[in-house]
């Protein structure tokens, strides 16, 4: 009798969530259409029930060429900010693709999450770790799905390594080490400095691209909680009128305001410890392979030149057999599967089954954490303890 | 270690890096030829740094040598106390931090 | 033509010849005839100016047994302890070796100096910072020569890596990531005092770890450590079926130290060191 009790009770939650949006479909807006956005856009257009009604930019104008680039006619775009787009009661939005500079991250989230829209964040979660807070107090009281935009979830390579951790073949793990990052790969021009200035940017390497290292091997590791982090940052090459890739515009370094490398060392949760590295610009081609060390088995990711988004080749199992220490070969998974597509389909159908968030904010904001407390620590010349509050 | 190595020595500068690869052991020696990454007139490239074999005596012999020497002729130590306090500092920060679960400041005594 | 051809064989095959006066020798005593005192012997051996007169252990007999082994006679070697050997005023030492295990570095190198000894140290330098100061406290009131055994030092590509520094040609350092070690490398060769926390106090850090320390810091100038994050581990060596143990499960219960650290480290001058050894 208690078992149908609470089967009942299960199914009448689904009632609630569940909204049948077999004959409509889904309506999109998007808050930024730069860069990033393409690959948003792309992806939408592969699916079958979705209609894209509305756009924003700061930047006067490029909403509407954004729009036209795809031959898209009869999208509202002639709004001057989000804030107004979101005020459009007309739209009937049901949620925004948040493609912004880092520092509108959190206000348009917020502002989505409260006019009760579906919001489908591009990473970095925020700047700093009490923004990323406020992002998560507006969505638990919208009751909005969050998303927050790692496509290397949905690469099967890359749940191959959660697995390989999860399933205890290398024992208790104890020390990990990742990053790594570009040689000269400071993503900046005269026509785009957004990534390079702190008031567009707020973090630099960290957040551009160390975010996607730390989110590999804390999914592994199933989402452990930071505790200390004592960090470094610097910004040598980014504030050399001469680097190489400014081609003579040395303006460039004058602007540049976050970091192009960072350092940290995090005590995490289960008696883990994190060494990571980060950079846009070094001396070097790459500091390292991931490496995940534990006391049944090692697992060596090979490093990618960049961004630790793919496995950079097969991966190895360092073990024991039978008194013999050998290694495992873990051939490269060839997927049919497109990130971008199973990223936005994954948000989508979070939307239409009333399900949890295909990335969600509880798991990133330790993602977070880490970035802001490498700063935080960068700053004193000490280590910190990682507060995260009651949301 | 359930790995072969974690990895080289690399040494990063604002005008280049130095990658000295690692020994199956304790970097008592440089595990093959070095290379130095930076930047000439605009392009990345690395100058690779030939091993030395210089046929001498054993690196043994010339650490007794040395010291031999600085005792006959009152010269310095070869490898001094003064540098090594702060590699067992380092050593006993590990050691200290380790068992609080904590950063520690590194307070050398007074000699 | 002839000539100049001499000339440049004799420029490539001239050397710098350390020319060593055999009739000044010294008087050198070794404390801890163990494993690694066979190194140092070894080279002694070889030294025209040295008269290995004296030698002790901690286990009766071993000094003895150790210059019979290594072929070198009339050493004195009935001493209990390096106390003994060094109140021995008969034997006019002029320098020691001290070969023990990690934890009776210091207070044989303190005695030695306070006997007017140099004295060669093996490494790592001793256990604790505090020992190490009390030592460097011997050191400098007695006048004598510390020299610490860092062999690396005297081989030229380690030297290398400190011209390349030095000469600028990196620029400013700001990151250094070193360390390494063995897949299965726990030492336990002759017993257990590299694993006992009473003779040894450090594992892997003291061992190898001071290696791939001193690599860097001599590299760049040795500047002075800020702070450490560190993380030590010993899942290895409290595992009695440590393959490398063979039939001494036993091993496990008595390995009291590290087997396998890591740690961040602020050096003055703003850099980041990163490290870690098995």
């Amino acid at each position: 009798m208690k078992q149908d009790r609470s089967l009942d009770a299960y199914k009448s939650i689904q009632e609630e969530k569940k909204t049948p949006r077999a004959d409509r479909k889904l309506r999109i807006g998007f808050i930024g259409t730069g860069g990033i956005a393409h690959a948003h856009i792309r992806a939408y257009l592969h699916m079958p029930d979705v209609e894209i009604v509305a756009g924003c930019d700061i930047v006067p104008g490029r909403a509407a060429a954004f729009f036209k680039e795809f031959g898209l006619e009869g999208v509202r775009c002639d709004y001057k900010d989000h804030t107004e787009m979101l005020a459009d009661p007309s739209l009937a939005l049901d949620a925004v693709s948040i493609c912004t500079y880092n520092r509108q991250h959190a206000p348009c989230a917020i502002a989505a999450l409260k006019a009760g829209l579906h919001v489908l964040l591009e990473k970095p979660f925020t700047v700093t770790l009490d923004e990323a807070i406020e992002v998560m107090r507006a969505e638990k009281e919208s009751g909005k799905i969050l998303s927050i935009g790692f496509q290397p979830r949905f690469d099967e390579n890359m749940k191959m390594i959660r697995k390989i951790v999860q399933s205890g073949e290398l024992g208790k793990v104890y020390y990990v080490q990742t990053g790594g990052g570009r040689r000269r790969g400071i993503p900046a021009n005269p026509a785009k400095t957004s990534f390079i200035e702190d008031e567009t940017a707020g973090v630099g390497a960290l957040g551009d691209i160390g975010c996607y290292s730390l989110d590999l091997v804390l999914h592994a590791l199933g989402d452990p909680k930071p505790l200390t982090v004592s960090g470094y940052v610097s910004n040598y090459f980014g504030k050399d009128p001469g680097y190489v890739a400014y081609r003579g515009h040395g303006e460039l370094a004058d602007k540049f305001g976050v970091d192009d490398f960072g350092a940290g060392f995090i005590r995490l949760e289960g008696d883990v410890m994190l060494d990571f590295r980060i950079s846009w610009a070094m001396n070097m081609d790459t500091p390292g392979d991931t490496i995940i060390l534990g006391t049944k088995g090692g697992l060596r990711i090979p490093s990618t030149d960049c961004w630790n988004g793919t496995v950079g080749g097969p991966m190895k199992i360092y073990h024991e057999v039978d008194g013999q220490q050998t290694e495992t070969v873990v051939p490269i998974i060839n997927q049919p599967v497109n990130l971008w597509d199973a990223k936005i389909r994954s948000f989508l159908d979070a939307i239409i089954e009333g399900g949890s968030s295909p990335v969600p904010s509880t798991q990133i904001i330790y993602n977070q954490a880490i970035i802001d407390g490498i700063v935080r620590s960068a700053t004193i010349g000490k280590e910190i303890e990682i507060e995260i509050p009651e949301i | 270690m359930n790995i072969d190595t974690p990895g080289d020595t690399i040494i990063l500068g604002t005008k280049g890096g130095l990658r000295i690869p690692s020994t199956d052991c304790w970097n008592g020696s440089v595990g093959g030829p070095m290379k130095i990454y930076h930047e000439v007139c605009g392009l990345q490239t690395e100058t690779v740094v030939p091993i030395i074999n210089d046929h001498g005596p054993s690196l043994f012999d010339r650490k007794i040598r040395s010291f031999l020497d600085a005792c006959k002729n009152g010269t310095p130590a070869p490898v001094p106390s003064s540098q090594i306090i702060y590699n067992q500092a380092i050593l006993d920060g590990i050691a200290k931090s380790a068992k609080v679960g904590r950063e520690v400041e590194i307070v050398i005594p007074e000699i | 033509m002839a000539e100049k051809m001499d000339a440049k064989l004799d420029y490539n095959q001239k050397k710098e010849e350390v020319v060593v006066d055999a009739n000044r020798k010294l008087r050198i005593g070794i404390i801890g005839c163990g494993w690694i005192a066979d190194s140092h012997i070894d080279s002694y051996k070889r030294m025209p100016d040295v008269e290995i007169v004296a030698g002790c252990d901690l286990i009766p007999g071993k000094a003895a047994a150790f210059f019979k082994k290594n072929g070198v006679e009339g050493v004195k070697t009935d001493y209990a302890s390096h106390k003994e050997m060094l109140d021995d005023e008969s034997l006019q030492l002029d320098a020691v070796s001290i070969c023990t295990y990690n934890r009776q570095h210091a207070e044989p190198a303190i005695y030695a100096l306070n006997k007017g000894v140099h004295v060669m140290l093996e490494k790592p330098f001793t256990v604790t910072i505090e020992e190490a100061a009390e030592v460097m406290k011997a050191e400098k009131a007695s006048g004598k020569v510390l020299s610490i055994g860092f062999q690396p030092r005297l081989d030229p590509n380690m030297q290398m890596i400190k011209k390349i520094v030095d000469s600028g040609e990196l620029g400013q350092i700001y990151y250094i990531q070193t360390g390494g070690g063995r897949r299965r490398g726990i030492p336990t060769p002759f017993g257990t005092s590299f694993i006992e926390d009473k003779t040894a106090g450090l594992g892997a850090l003291a061992d190898i770890g001071c290696y791939s320390l001193d690599m860097v810091l001599n590299a760049i100038g040795y500047p002075k450590p800020l702070t450490v994050t560190g993380y030590k581990s010993d899942f290895f060596g409290k595992d009695p079926n440590y393959v490398g143990y063979g039939a001494h499960h036993e091993y496990a219960d008595l390995f009291g130290v590290d087997d396998f650290a890591a740690a961040f480290v602020r050096l003055e001058g703003g850099i980041i060191l990163d490290f870690r050894i098995a």
